[in-house]
């Protein structure tokens, strides 16, 4: 059945061909899709419901199931589904490493019930695209106050903040940088290491809201003759343990994980610095949960992302997973601690409204014209 | 468009429909749209040209530096009496079996461990070397196939015509060697051109990496394709360069019958070093990937032991997809192949070269073409099987279309010919005749796609149907911090190096096998004097395909 289809779609691609010209196009296509068929049908998936079952679920729990698109950690997504599929039987089609390109290209079959992104510009995106149904107002109540979207558009449901790492063996504590200003002192040059990251943009685009586009254009100018650019947050880890570089502009989980590689923080080199009061350089940056609004599962999915933000519910795992589960994020339920990290509400974060970083393109085109953006 | 005529009009039609199905996703380039004025406003921003210079730069260098490694191996092996050239040519091509991105990650990583002030790795020149390491074998292989082809007797009439060691080289090898140096090229800089991962853990901006970063980082997917053209119309450039090289000559051919295997050249006493010399290439290319890797297994041990019923359903996922793509693109690239080495004209040439334009577009594109156009088209069979190894055929058609053409060849036209002229049918023509000349030529290429599906992540991670996985995916999901985590990516990248090396082991025994049997054959033709020694049906299994690779009309 399948085949025919795709015969007929692909010779309306091939065009209006007369006759026997027409009927050689369907056959080489007729050819190409049952073979591809046949052989593909050896290798279905591992387990769990085949695509497009999603459409047909019912409010009734048992035979629901929700399309997560995700970009966040695979293990975290999958430790916090499985727990909700044990708790209610509700069950999960699972899209890592999603994109918005993915779902503005599916168009209107998009098949996302559900997106959980890992940094807030995802999130922001895709309710500035006017994707995402409203999140319940109760759900946006459980998390702790400027981590959502402000319009209501996404849920914050963990949180990474900025830090520095440094390595003691090539710089003391006491001689760290007080402010992330700071670092682009002429007595740090060629001292500190950084990535072109989201976070980093987040940061820019931060600075140009708060402080002007010429403060702004200083500290980036600073940055690019003072600093090393490592190219990727995993990168700045990595070659400041190495001692490669005294410090490190990055976000907090990376040195987590690769103290629970290791084994434990104890058997890395590198700390974790974080600005000793309010500054950009401790920014926290939301991962955001929305539904979508072509989702046909709307009961549902509010549902999950009310458990998913409640204190007893997604946030005392991710509080509790070990760190290569959780990779070290915070939970944002006011009260609810990570294991590993901490308590989010320690961390001096300026505080600023998170959609204000929806639109990051100013800081993208300053970024731009400097030289210090991504790719 | 002129209407082809009788004897390959089915086939004509065949192929150009193989052909604009593997443009299709191009056309998503166009429909979501593009403009100019994107590519004119990225050119605003100063990296943006850096970025296109470094592109150019990079692709020059990984092509001198694989034609370097690629041609200098297969000359170690054919012509030369280095010790145990077959065990050679194994690890000559083993750098196959390693996805690039793992590559790139585990030098990476070794230079880190090994080295943390150095940045050798990360400099242009060191990622070039990276690149190149992973990537010569694509040279290599058809340049060995070329090179132990070649009829020492053409070499011999040099010689003696003209004195000096390297003008039977220079006047017979050389020009034998030019279309399959092309070949292995072309797939090298497409590879260059659309690369990311590796380009990114290697610390170097390209056109890839820049239209990757507007999509990922920027969210601006209308720059992203705009990009793409300009991308596509580089790999444009690079088809047309790439036909230049392989050139017009055709090798006439002496003596018919057995002809015997090249000369080597007697190397004595450096034969060791230029082992020793050889050995350091697929160590380079292959060390730090195994290195990193059982580093990892080792300092696993202890912490949570990996699901065995997971690595169990990825190995067989990314077996299974792998085997349907190479089966599926064997059947499409059968036409066009045929095409165009039996009614070689503009217009077959044209599609020829047309299923290699989506191989030169980033994956991640199209991925997204497919996404787009399966959702819209086949909106049932997205998210299936079916449109994942739609992709892998789209993606890698180019692999098997090159490996057919060069066993198409050396099943000559005239044997179809001689074949008809005594009353068979076409169909029987080609299955007694043509189909086991040009085996070792088809097989080739549906080993390379498999080689290549199985290691293919972009695309995988787009269409994978839903909690699904492949042994690529896998080690991907294991990532942490935008950084593969050798501990925990270990037991993945182990299977996907030794699933590898089974493809590869096949084809240098594939390749080795049709030119040996071609060695059998030089004793009885010394025997006999160099004349036909045989009844010609019979000898043809002895050919030698040094013509498949000579003839470029």
């Amino acid at each position: 059945m399948t085949a025919t289809r795709t015969t007929s779609l692909l010779t309306r691609l091939v065009g209006r061909a007369p006759g026997r010209r027409r009927l050689m196009a369907r056959a080489t296509v007729a050819i190409v899709s049952t073979s591809a068929l046949a052989l593909a049908a050896g290798c279905g998936s591992d387990a769990g419901p085949a695509a497009g079952a999603s459409g047909s679920s019912g409010s009734n729990g048992a035979q629901t199931t929700l399309t997560v698109y995700t970009d966040q950690h695979a293990e975290l997504v999958e430790g916090l589904t499985k727990a909700y599929t044990a708790a209610t039987g509700v069950r999960f089609n699972i899209q890592n490493d999603a994109t918005v390109g993915q779902i503005q290209a599916e168009g209107s079959a998009a098949k996302a019930d559900v997106f959980l992104s890992e940094d807030p510009g995802p999130a922001a995106q895709l309710g500035a695209a006017g994707l995402f149904a409203s999140v319940d107002p109760a759900t946006l109540a459980q998390v702790a106050p400027g981590l959502s979207s402000g319009k209501g558009l996404w849920v914050a449901y963990a949180a990474r903040t900025r830090v520095l790492y440094y390595n003691p063996t090539k710089i003391a504590e006491s001689a760290l940088p007080k402010t992330l200003a700071d670092i682009v002192a002429p007595r740090y040059q060629g001292m500190f290491a950084w990535a072109p990251s989201g976070a980093f943009v987040a940061t820019t685009q931060y600075l140009l809201n708060t402080q002007g586009v010429a403060a702004t254009t200083t500290f980036l100018e600073g940055v690019k003759a003072n600093g090393v650019n490592e190219q990727k947050n995993g990168n700045v880890r990595d070659t400041v343990e190495a001692g490669k570089h005294a410090m490190g502009l990055s976000n907090h989980y990376y040195w987590w994980v690769l103290a629970s590689q290791k084994g434990g923080p104890d058997q890395l080199t590198s700390k974790i610095y974080h600005f000793p009061s309010i500054d950009p350089g401790n920014l926290i940056l939301s991962s955001g949960a929305g539904v979508l609004k072509s989702s046909q599962n709307q009961p549902a999915a509010q549902k999950f992302l009310a458990w998913l933000t409640a204190k007893d519910g997604g946030q005392k795992l991710i509080a509790n997973a070990p760190a290569d589960v959780s990779e070290a994020q915070y939970p944002v339920a006011p009260g609810v601690a990570s294991s590993v990290s901490g308590d989010l509400s320690e961390i001096k974060s300026p505080t600023f409204d998170m959609d204000s970083l929806a639109d990051s393109q100013q800081a993208e085109n300053l970024l731009k014209q400097l030289g210090l953006s991504k790719g | 468009m002129p209407r082809p005529t009788r004897p390959g009009s089915v086939t004509a039609w065949l192929a150009v429909a193989v052909a604009v199905a593997s443009l299709v996703p191009l056309l998503y380039l166009f429909l979501s749209g593009t403009s100019l004025s994107d590519i004119r406003a990225q050119f605003d921003y100063p990296s943006t040209s850096a970025a296109v210079v470094q592109t150019l730069v990079l692709t020059a260098l990984i092509a001198a530096v694989t034609t370097v490694l690629g041609v200098g191996a297969a000359v170690v092996v054919t012509r030369t009496t280095v010790p145990a050239p077959r065990l050679l040519t194994v690890l000559f091509t083993v750098p196959l079996a390693v996805p690039g991105f793992v590559s790139a990650y585990a030098t990476y990583s070794a230079e880190l461990v090994f080295a943390p002030q150095s940045s050798v790795v990360t400099s242009l020149v060191g990622a070039a070397v990276v690149m190149s390491l992973t990537l010569y074998p694509y040279v290599f292989l058809p340049c060995l196939i070329a090179l132990r082809g070649v009829d020492p007797a053409l070499e011999e009439v040099v010689s003696s015509l003209r004195p000096g060691r390297l003008s039977a080289f220079r006047t017979v090898s050389l020009p034998a060697l030019r279309p399959a140096l092309a070949a292995g090229l072309l797939i090298v800089t497409l590879h260059v051109l659309a690369e990311y991962g590796a380009m990114v853990q290697l610390g170097r901006s390209t056109l890839t990496t820049k239209i990757m970063a507007e999509m990922l980082d920027y969210g601006d997917y209308q720059s992203a394709r705009s990009l793409s053209l300009l991308l596509a119309g580089l790999s444009v450039l690079v088809l047309l360069s790439t036909r230049w090289l392989s050139g017009r000559s055709v090798i006439a051919e002496v003596a018919r019958g057995g002809s015997r295997p090249p000369r080597r050249s007697t190397v004595g006493a450096w034969r060791w070093t230029i082992l020793l010399v050889s050995l350091v290439v697929p160590l380079l290319a292959v060390g730090p990937t195994v290195l990193m890797t059982v580093r990892g297994l080792l300092a696993g041990q202890g912490a949570v032991a990996p699901d065995w019923s997971q690595v169990g359903a990825a190995l067989s996922n990314t077996v299974g997809y792998a085997l349907a793509a190479a089966l599926v693109a064997t059947f499409c690239a059968l036409p066009v192949s045929w095409w165009v080495t039996r009614h070689p004209q503009p217009l077959s040439h044209l599609t020829e070269r047309a299923v290699w334009l989506a191989h030169a577009i980033p994956s991640a594109i199209l991925a997204l073409a497919l996404v787009f156009l399966a959702t819209r088209l086949v909106p049932s069979l997205y998210k299936t099987p079916a449109v994942l190894v739609a992709g892998y055929v789209i993606l890698f058609l180019p692999l098997a279309v090159a490996n057919q053409r060069v066993g198409l060849q050396s099943a000559r036209r005239s044997y179809d010919e001689v074949a008809s002229s005594l009353g068979a049918r076409p169909a029987r023509t080609f299955a007694r005749v043509t189909l086991p000349l040009a085996a070792p030529g088809f097989a080739a290429g549906a080993i390379l796609v498999a080689l290549d599906a199985s290691k293919e992540l972009t695309t995988t991670l787009m269409l994978l149907p839903f909690n699904s996985s492949t042994l690529s995916s896998k080690l991907w999901a294991t990532t942490n911090g935008e950084s593969l985590d050798f501990t925990a990516a270990a037991p993945y990248a182990a299977l996907l190096v030794l699933l590898g090396i089974l493809p590869v082991y096949l084809l240098v025994r594939g390749t080795l096998a049709a030119t040996a049997s071609a060695r059998s054959s030089i004793k009885t033709g010394r025997l006999n004097g160099g004349g036909p020694l045989e009844p010609a049906g019979a000898s043809l299994d002895g050919e030698p395909r040094r013509l498949a690779l000579t003839a470029h009309p």
